[in-house]
């Protein structure tokens, strides 16, 4: 093993480590970001790489982050946090000796605390964060609060870690371009990077939908062809008690990390105001006005749908979305929304909701604009299509989902696509 | 592999005039994700100017998607947005997102 290229500070890591030599001990064929750890030579540093599999000679990209002063770096007094004592270990241990940085001079955190898990690369971070003093009465008000730092915040930390580990590698890369033998490697690199990117997203989309009671749900998540960033767009499915469930499809203006993190932080805020039982209308409303306040030029249409199951109905609320599509035996119709301004706008109006009867054999498709957009057309060409394919594709949920993500969403399409369908069991 | 490939396929220009109240910002071509910069160099140095108003005169844009609703809308945060002349392609995505409800559009 010999380092290629080194850019910026000398590497923590020896190249003749037995840290370092295991780095190429896997056997895995899949583009891999693994953390090495936590590294303390003077400072504090994170040590991560990116690995180039099945190149010969195989190769990594490795990088150090420095981490803050003594691991200590408190929250403003101004912020909307600074109630808060928040530790953010490596691992999913919460053992000092994997600490990467902490509001507190006391560890572990004493009193109430939250915790949460973040999968980054072949790791994860975990923050456990606490209330500096009681939170009383208003514990309830200030959770969707700390939901949002926890997720928003969290993704953040793996998004800023990536885009440095990106950024080292086009550094990295420019060097080699000069290098003819490792010139080819370069087109095979940006195919890696956008496994990275959607790698990224795919931790910040559910993991495994929820199991719910007379509903089959499926989704699916399709990369644009310039996948080489982040999209913005979401799914979610939060099962708030035995006869509710809120679906949402939503897609967050422009792309990269930022765009990425606005959208996990608006997943985590739904779902904690729909842990409180707000109503669909309320949750859009609150979340609108947060994002004005919140991410300034940032928007994000959002389309939720409460599903009753024991009237057997949907409760619609529209920001800026796309029509759901609601097939049944007799064909295939988008529904008619109260439709309102994308969410995180102007001053936004206030949302309402549409109840629709959800029949026996119906099946409700919901889907962000990559599936439907293309250059120089209309929209209505589109969604005809859509409609087209949906109605064309009978069978199961899942052939449904196949069908429109081969026949609309795989054609050379640029942007995101994230597609939602749901149906009753019997 | 050489990173040009957005702006060959930037098929966007932009003209700014200037009127008493605001400047007019007349786009011609396509806007969409791979064509937004185009836009948003041409938008920076007007609104560090802080005009009352800004037109966006849309009746040389073929098409517009999203993200380019997005950059209209982003301008509507920092002064009075008026959209001019949209094509038919382009009033339906303001109508499917229902921003034709908070910009006006003439006609």
């Amino acid at each position: 093993m010999r380092p290629l290229a080194v850019e910026g500070v000398a590497p923590d890591l020896a190249s003749g480590s037995v840290r370092a030599t295991n780095l190429f001990s896997g056997t895995s064929t899949e583009p891999l970001l693994r953390v090495i750890g936590l590294l303390h030579r003077g400072d504090f540093r994170l040590g991560y790489a990116y690995f180039a599999p099945g190149s010969k000679p195989s190769y990594a990209v490795y990088a150090e982050s420095a981490l803050p002063e003594d691991r200590r770096s408190p929250i403003s007094s101004t912020s909307a946090f600074s109630g808060l004592n928040y530790a953010l270990y490596l691992a999913r241990s919460a053992r000092s000796v994997d600490l990467l940085a902490t509001s507190s001079q006391r560890l572990p955190l004493a009193g109430r605390t939250s915790s949460t898990v973040v999968p980054f690369g072949d790791n994860a971070f975990d923050l456990v964060m606490s209330p500096k003093a009681p939170l009383g009465g208003d514990l309830a008000a200030r959770l969707p609060w700390i939901l949002a730092v926890t997720g928003g915040g969290l993704s953040l930390v793996g998004g800023i870690f990536t885009e440095r580990l990106i950024r080292r590698r086009r550094d990295a890369e420019q060097l080699a371009l000069r290098l003819d033998q490792v010139a080819k490697e370069n087109e095979r690199l940006y195919a890696e990077q956008r496994d990275l990117a959607e790698g990224l997203q795919h931790a910040l989309l559910p993991e495994v939908l929820p199991e719910v009671d007379q509903l089959e749900i499926g989704a699916r998540y399709v990369p644009g062809v310039e996948g080489l960033e982040i999209g913005g767009d979401w799914y979610d499915v939060i099962a708030i008690d035995d006869q509710h469930t809120l679906l949402v499809v939503g897609d967050v203006s422009g792309r990269g990390l930022r765009a990425a993190t606005v959208m996990a932080s608006l997943r985590y805020t739904i779902r904690a105001y729909a842990a409180q039982h707000d109503s669909p209308e309320v949750i859009i409303t609150k979340l609108s006005s947060l994002m004005k306040l919140e991410e300034g030029d940032r928007f994000a249409t959002v389309l939720g749908i409460l599903i009753d199951t024991e009237n057997r109905e949907l409760v619609i609320v529209n920001a800026g979305h796309l029509p759901p599509l609601l097939l049944d035996d007799s064909g295939g119709n988008f529904l008619t929304t109260a439709l309102g301004v994308p969410a995180g706008i102007l001053s936004p109006g206030p949302y309402s909701a549409v109840t629709v009867a959800m029949p026996a054999q119906g099946t409700l498709v919901a889907y962000t604009d990559g599936l439907v957009e293309r250059r120089g057309e209309n929209l209505d060409v589109g969604l005809n299509r859509l409609h087209d394919v949906a109605v064309e594709a009978d069978g199961s949920l899942d052939g449904l989902l196949t069908a429109l993500v081969s026949g609309l969403a795989d054609d050379g399409n640029n942007d995101d696509t994230a597609i939602l369908a749901v149906r009753w069991t019997e | 592999m050489d990173r040009v490939e957005s702006e060959d396929r930037a098929p966007l220009a932009v003209e700014v005039q200037h009127e008493p109240n605001g400047p007019v910002l007349r786009l011609t071509g396509e806007l969409d994700l791979s064509s937004i910069g185009v836009l948003q160099e041409a938008l920076d140095p007007l609104l560090e100017g802080k005009p009352p108003r800004l037109v966006f005169d849309l009746g040389a844009l073929r098409f517009m998607d999203s993200s380019g609703l997005a950059e209209v809308l982003r301008t509507a945060t920092a002064t009075s947005v008026e959209l001019r002349n949209p094509s038919k392609i382009v009033r339906r995505v303001i109508e499917l997102t229902g921003v034709s409800g908070i910009l006006p559009i003439q006609p």
